[in-house]
């Protein structure tokens, strides 16, 4: 929305469902196409999301793709670092 | 010494080894709220030992990284110093300054043998906790409770719904401590949780509806605990029944000067209490209402004023004021707060972007929503009924991604 902001990079098809999942899932006031699929999506740059937003997604992809994400897991982090990471893990692991 | 090792067999070691000490220790939830209160300490910490695990590719083990010097803060409340011996807890505050609770081990202990006769403890095969235990709530019930009881505890704080699965089959009755959160997501997730013995719920009001959807689902009673930061817990109930709040027995009913206050029964020592109560008898209550000003969003707690005061800061904000929608309550969702504001002039971005610096991150808004005008009362306030209407109007409740 903002002028002085870089133009963030097309979304592929993919990246775009899971976007829109996420909008939705957070309540963000973006369009999934205003986020940058290397944006972090947690901390203080970026999206800025917090805990409460990894349980609603987490929740999210679960009932959608039956993805059940563990916080034991060291890929927990990953997952979660940015749209990129978050599609193509959804996209390997998805069961339905 | 900070603690903020997130296991809670870390954490554990980490308060034993300050006691022999004759330690003081501050919990928090991160470096970033432990920094800010040291800087608002006085006289200042000269030194503080940060205790965290070592989160380095293949290190798990706990490590005592070097002191750390705070930044001071400017424009923060001073708040005296921490007294030796005790544990500082770390609340969001309901002042714009972060606030501190002083506990003493003896006082610590009083309510979770409380909670223990309570709950009989020794019954259960383990403890498992999505609370982190720098929350009094998770300190008392994920910590405390099954250590003093010597009855094994989940070393890991579980967070996913599958995280708490897995944990739940290391033994055959399990008490799950938790949150209206964390629960609702584990009901909705639709995973099969067996051999729950207890839920034990707090940090913000439980609805009837998520308790008994539950406990037809786990087949285990669920348990709601009444308390804060500044008591610890007080009281329980069994929420499915809709029951009065039934007090721990380190605790009594009185009144003082006709208005309700908690007498703990060791020290004598009186209480008043935040919440609007109906007293039945000297060990039952019922809870009518919560002061209004106070907003709580997973489990930290807020002053509306406070919130409102940092919005109006921001320059170029004409006007604003946060809202905590009901509807939220009704769903089950988390309670995000939403909020309104005329800035003429100013992107909504760059207003989220001075909000961060100022408050927690847990109370931004969701969304902010930037509005021509806010018709104010004469006073200058904005009622609740302005606010309602901004919320119908603005704040839709989003659509399903997969409908559209």
């Amino acid at each position: 929305m903002t002028a002085d902001k870089t133009r963030p990079s097309p979304l592929s098809d993919w990246q775009r469902e899971i976007a829109t999942v996420l909008v939705h899932a957070v309540k963000l006031r973006r369009p999934p196409d205003g986020i940058d699929p290397d944006e972090p999506l947690f901390g203080d740059q970026g999206l800025g999301l917090d805990s409460i937003d990894a349980l609603e997604l987490s929740l999210e992809l679960s009932k959608r793709y039956g993805i059940q994400i563990q916080a034991d897991r060291a890929e927990s982090q990953e997952i979660f670092r940015n749209l990129n990471q978050l599609s193509l893990y959804v996209a390997q692991n998805r069961t339905r | 010494m900070v603690n903020l090792a997130q296991d809670f067999h870390s954490f554990a070691q980490c308060l034993l080894w300050a006691r022999r000490h004759r330690m003081r220790v501050l919990l928090a939830p991160d470096r970033q709220s432990a920094t800010a209160v040291l800087g608002s300490l006085s006289p200042p910490a000269p030194s503080c030992l940060f205790f965290e695990e070592d989160e380095s590719p293949g290190g798990t083990r706990p490590a005592i990284p070097c002191p750390d010097a705070p930044s001071t803060q400017r424009g923060r409340r001073r708040v005296k110093s921490l007294p030796r011996g005790r544990i500082a807890l770390w609340s969001s505050g309901t002042t714009q300054s972060p606030g501190l609770h002083f506990k003493s081990w003896t006082q610590l202990l009083e309510s979770v043998d409380a909670i223990s006769r309570r709950v009989r403890i020794r019954r259960f095969s383990h403890v498992l906790s999505t609370v982190p235990p720098y929350h009094l709530y998770g300190l008392e019930h994920g910590l405390f409770m099954p250590w003093r009881n010597g009855v094994p505890l989940y070393r890991r704080r579980l967070f996913f719904p599958s995280d708490v699965r897995e944990a739940a089959m290391l033994g055959k009755r399990p008490v799950l401590v938790t949150t209206p959160f964390h629960l609702r997501a584990l009901v909705e997730s639709g995973l099969t949780v067996t051999g729950l013995g207890l839920i034990v719920c707090s940090t913000a009001p439980l609805s009837t509806a998520l308790a008994r959807e539950s406990e037809g689902r786990f087949n285990a009673p669920v348990m709601e605990v009444y308390g804060s930061t500044e008591t610890g817990a007080l009281a329980t109930r069994r929420t499915v029944r809709e029951a009065p709040w039934h007090l721990l027995d380190h605790v009594r009913l009185s009144r003082r000067g006709g208005r309700p206050c908690l007498v703990r029964c060791r020290t004598g020592t009186a209480q008043f209490l935040d919440d609007e109560v109906e007293v039945l008898d000297s060990s039952h209550l019922r809870l009518l209402g919560r002061r209004q000003d106070i907003v709580k969003v997973a489990g930290r707690r807020a002053s509306l004023s406070a919130l409102n005061d940092a919005l109006l800061e921001i320059p170029g904000v004409r006007s604003g004021a946060f809202y905590q929608p009901q509807e939220q309550e009704i769903r089950g969702e988390p309670r995000r707060l939403v909020a309104f504001v005329t800035a003429p002039g100013i992107p909504e971005e760059s207003i989220l972007t001075q909000l961060r610096k100022r408050i927690d991150g847990i109370f931004l808004p969701r969304p902010l929503i930037v509005v021509k005008d806010i018709p104010h009362l004469p006073t200058g306030k904005i009622s609740h009924a302005v606010l309602d209407g901004l919320y119908r109007e603005h704040v839709a409740i989003p659509d399903d991604p997969a409908s559209g």
